[in-house]
């Protein structure tokens, strides 16, 4: 299927624009469907944090939903609703989204609300929206992480796999007592210091008159002012001094193990090799881990590989529930062979093949998901600085071979880069009748 | 240049409609139904086939039997191992999920237009051919052992399970865990996965839905040669679903010691899918709970701080699927949040939604319509309940106005009908001498 035509995505219509003030603006028409995706990247994230002041730019996400000058406490999302929209946001390491998708005759609405937010949103700060929220979000991350058995597992991972100072030490949602700790005086520098035009990209993709919309952008961003230029952020480059073991109690009944390395960032070159590595480790039930750990031995419960992209590097894992009769030493042995395996020989055609089409049919079905098609704009915009970049897509995971994949492995899989947690049954505080 | 006035939000353009795509529903073979969905320019191509062997059937010695069945189906065919069924499939970049609902057993592949011949000889090599090796009864028996053993450290899925429990009875379809329990999944032999096959799987009364860039005439005639040994005469009859007969409201506890949280599910038996009020229900529940705007979520959420969500839904089934209200929160906000929902779906019975919210809502429902259907996918699932819940071919035409329709008598009155404070089921999942204490004394608002 490597030459067939249907492998490729539709031509891209892009435009690609700056206003005086900063604001990054692009514009993906596409009438298909009666709909606009509103999508708004702010370069910050759980990076642009310091140790003791973690989950500020997650908190600080919250608050953008608490109202503006002109808009009410709850208006956003009753504004966006009443319209047939639907809207959200999300915290990442390197960057914080906010997105609305609208009916496409509401699509002005979606640029006032983020306009509202991004120029007045200190007017209508309160003490008492900040103690709600802090609440919201401290129910946010028990609901998530410790209050799910292995919740605290991929937080312990990238812990080890980038030690203090890293930026990526610390998980996205912040630690429990940092979240309490949150002041209105650090929300608004946060504001201050991250929030401004320059410093983020709109775009909009779907169903609108790109000239119009151009025009419509400029009346609502336009007369914002851009704030100072942000702080870089220093990344202190600790590697990880492996191999590291390390066991992690909680109320499970299966271990558990993650076991980490760093890879390439998503913007370079062998950012391709590296999807298509992971992919053809551990995705689907051909694959050779899956087939030989969880079919074959029946030792793990499950098992996944995946690669973690983040602007400067990412995150290559695997994770395995382990049966009962195994172990996670067991476990951990066989994923190992597996991974000394694809950086000594050239992995099997057939094997490749399948991680690429895998890939490129979830590719074309997320492209046509317009809230994602803008997400991945905003991304290639941001990290590689062309959201042109997404046209060639295919062609560069269609130019990955065997021989990158082995090199790409032997690069990452280094015993001395790799963390390991195990997350085990507690037995310390178990009582012996009725607790699960 | 004027300045611009922000204070007032800007109102719409000219709408711009999207019709629910065009289908054909044809009757292949006597016992296999079709919906095609030709549609243009998306990116990939869903098959659907659904069969009447979903977990209302299973036994009760046997519980998880279709669960089971489902998971053995791709794991060996006249012609194939389960390797090559995985590698066929994952070659082609496509993805093949077979699972049990409480409805029906579906076999669901999805993958790029230029493959669908490989994928619809792959479906029916799949449910016509399967060949139930022993050695992969055994391979499936212990994942399915060992996600029970998962399963149970899961707060949510503790808490959903004892829910289900509470209101349909623990060995009773809809009432147990559709994966089985231990002893069920242990004694479950060959014998019954291949009898359950043939009697609800291989079965009448079984549907094929497909949407994408296809041509129907084409693809109907390939499946009538493809699936012309499907059998004919009666489709399965449903078994009755009998929720447990309740006068007053009642609370149960699972114990987890030192959660750090506590899963609240309230809730109680609702009216099947297809019921006339369905429509009614959707807005009633999406003020209830539905969307973030929802009263619930407002109160517990926005203005209390207790939770990062509250959500309330009536689960779509052919038979009498729950209404339920679910959250996770402060172990401590337990029974204020309890009494909160008690007191919302008593206010709903009594007093008329305002005009505001009713219309604030409709929109809502009405404007996100083309917002799911953006995906050929997304087109297959809604042909998908009109065949399961047996809707009317123009379901999804007429969506939008039955929507529209509904007025302020109608939720209340849907509310009278459907919703039961008074003998709702609590259920909550979390440390066990506090959440006593939150639930001790808890009642449903009398009537004035």
């Amino acid at each position: 299927m490597s030459s067939d035509a249907s492998i490729s995505l539709p031509p891209l219509d892009l435009r690609e624009h700056r206003l005086d003030n900063g604001l990054r603006v692009l514009l993906n028409p596409d009438p298909r469907l009666p709909l606009v995706a509103v999508n708004l990247w702010y370069h910050v994230g759980s990076k642009n944090e310091e140790p003791g002041k973690t989950g500020l730019a997650h908190l600080f996400e919250h608050m953008l939903f608490q109202g503006s000058q002109h808009v009410d406490t709850n208006g956003h999302f009753a504004w966006v609703q009443q319209a047939g929209g639907v809207a959200n946001g999300s915290t990442w390491y390197d960057r914080t989204n906010y997105y609305e998708t609208l009916p496409s005759h509401w699509a002005e609405l979606g640029l006032w609300l983020e306009s509202d937010r991004m120029g007045f949103l200190l007017p209508a700060l309160t003490d008492e929206k900040l103690e709600n929220q802090r609440s919201v979000v401290m129910n946010e991350r028990k609901e998530r992480i410790d209050n799910q058995p292995y919740g605290r597992g991929f937080e312990r991972l990238h812990e080890l796999l980038y030690p203090e100072p890293h930026p990526y030490h610390w998980p996205v949602i912040g630690y429990m007592d940092d979240i309490a700790g949150a002041t209105r005086e650090d929300v608004e520098t946060f504001f201050r210091t991250y929030y401004a035009p320059g410093n983020a990209i709109l775009t909009l993709a779907g169903d609108f008159d790109p000239d119009r919309a151009l025009e419509l952008v400029e009346r609502y961003f336009g007369p914002l002012e851009n704030g100072p230029e942000p702080p870089r952020i220093e990344i202190a480059d600790i590697p990880v001094e492996g191999p590291i073991w390390e066991e992690q109690p909680d109320t499970v009944d299966l271990e558990r193990l993650y076991l980490g390395f760093r890879g390439p960032g998503w913007a370079d070159e062998a950012w391709h090799a590296t999807d298509l590595l992971t992919t053809l480790l551990g995705s689907g039930k051909s694959s050779p881990l899956f087939h030989d750990l969880v079919y074959e031995r029946e030792i793990a419960q499950s098992i996944g590989c995946w690669s973690l992209p983040l602007e400067e590097c990412s995150t290559v894992a695997v994770v395995a529930t382990i049966r009962s009769e195994s172990s996670a030493e067991e476990v951990y042995e066989a994923v190992w062979e597996h991974l000394e395996r694809i950086g000594d020989e050239p992995c099997e055609a057939s094997d490749l093949e399948r991680a690429r089409n895998g890939t490129l049919t979830s590719l074309f079905g997320g492209w046509e998901q317009l809230d994602q098609r803008a997400d991945a704009l905003n991304q290639a915009a941001l990290y590689r600085g062309d959201p042109h970049t997404l046209e060639q897509e295919p062609t560069r995971y269609l130019a990955v071979t065997a021989e990158s994949i082995l090199e790409t492995a032997g690069r990452i899989f280094r015993s001395e880069g790799e963390a390991a947690v195990t997350v085990v049954p507690d037995d310390s505080d178990r009582t012996d009748e009725g607790a699960p | 240049m004027t300045v611009l006035d922000r204070s007032r939000p800007p109102g719409p353009d000219q709408p711009r409609d999207l019709p629910f795509p065009p289908f054909e529903h044809r009757r292949a073979l006597p016992g296999l139904d079709t919906f095609l969905a030709p549609l243009e320019d998306t990116a990939l191509i869903t098959l659907r086939l659904l069969t009447p062997g979903g977990a209302h059937h299973d036994p009760p010695g046997l519980l998880g039997l279709a669960g089971f069945t489902a998971g053995v189906l791709d794991q060996g065919t006249e012609e194939s191992s389960a390797f090559e069924i995985a590698s066929r499939t994952e070659g082609l970049g496509a993805s093949l999920s077979i699972s049990a609902g409480w409805d029906s057993l579906s076999v669901e592949l999805e993958g790029l237009p230029k493959d669908l011949p490989a994928l619809l000889e792959l479906l029916a090599e799949l449910v016509l051919r399967p060949s139930f090796p022993e050695a992969e009864v055994e391979r499936v028996r212990g994942r399915r052992l060992t996600e029970i053993l998962r399963r149970r450290t899961l707060p949510g899925n503790l808490a959903s399970e004892r829910f289900a429990a509470e209101v349909y009875g623990a060995d009773r379809p809809y009432g147990h865990p559709r994966i089985g329990t231990e002893e069920a999944v242990s004694r479950i032999g060959r014998d019954d996965l291949v009898e359950h096959y043939h009697r609800f799987v291989r079965s009448p009364g079984a549907t094929l839905v497909a949407a994408g860039r296809l041509d129907p005439e084409e693809l109907f005639e390939r499946i009538g040669e493809l699936f012309r040994d499907w059998p004919g005469g009666q489709a399965p009859t449903d078994p009755t679903i009998l929720p447990v007969p309740r006068d007053t409201l009642s609370t149960a506890v699972v114990d987890r010691p030192g959660a750090p949280q506590t899963e609240l599910r309230v809730g109680h038996a609702g009216p099947p899918r297809n019921h006339p009020d369905r429509t009614a229900l959707v807005v009633l529940s999406s003020i209830l709970g539905g969307k973030f705007t929802s009263r619930l979520n407002l109160e517990l959420r926005e203005r209390r701080g207790l939770t990062y969500g509250i959500r309330s839904r009536f689960a779509g089934r052919r038979g009498p699927g729950p209404f339920v209200v679910s959250t996770s929160l402060a172990t401590a906000g337990v029974g204020t949040a309890a009494e909160t929902v008690l007191r919302e779906l008593r206010t709903l019975q009594e007093e008329p939604v305002s005009e505001e919210e009713l219309q604030d809502t409709k929109r809502y429902l009405i404007g996100v319509f083309p917002y799911t259907l953006q995906a050929a996918d997304d087109v297959a699932r809604c042909l998908a309940r009109i065949a399961t819940y047996g809707l009317p071919d123009d379901h999804y035409d007429t969506y939008r106005e039955r929507i529209e329709g509904i007025t302020r008598d109608d939720v209340q009155r849907a509310a009278r009908r459907h919703l039961h404070p008074d003998r709702a089921v609590i259920v909550a999942v979390g440390p066990e001498e506090p959440l006593d204490e939150e639930l001790r004394g808890i009642s449903a608002p009398v009537p004035p």
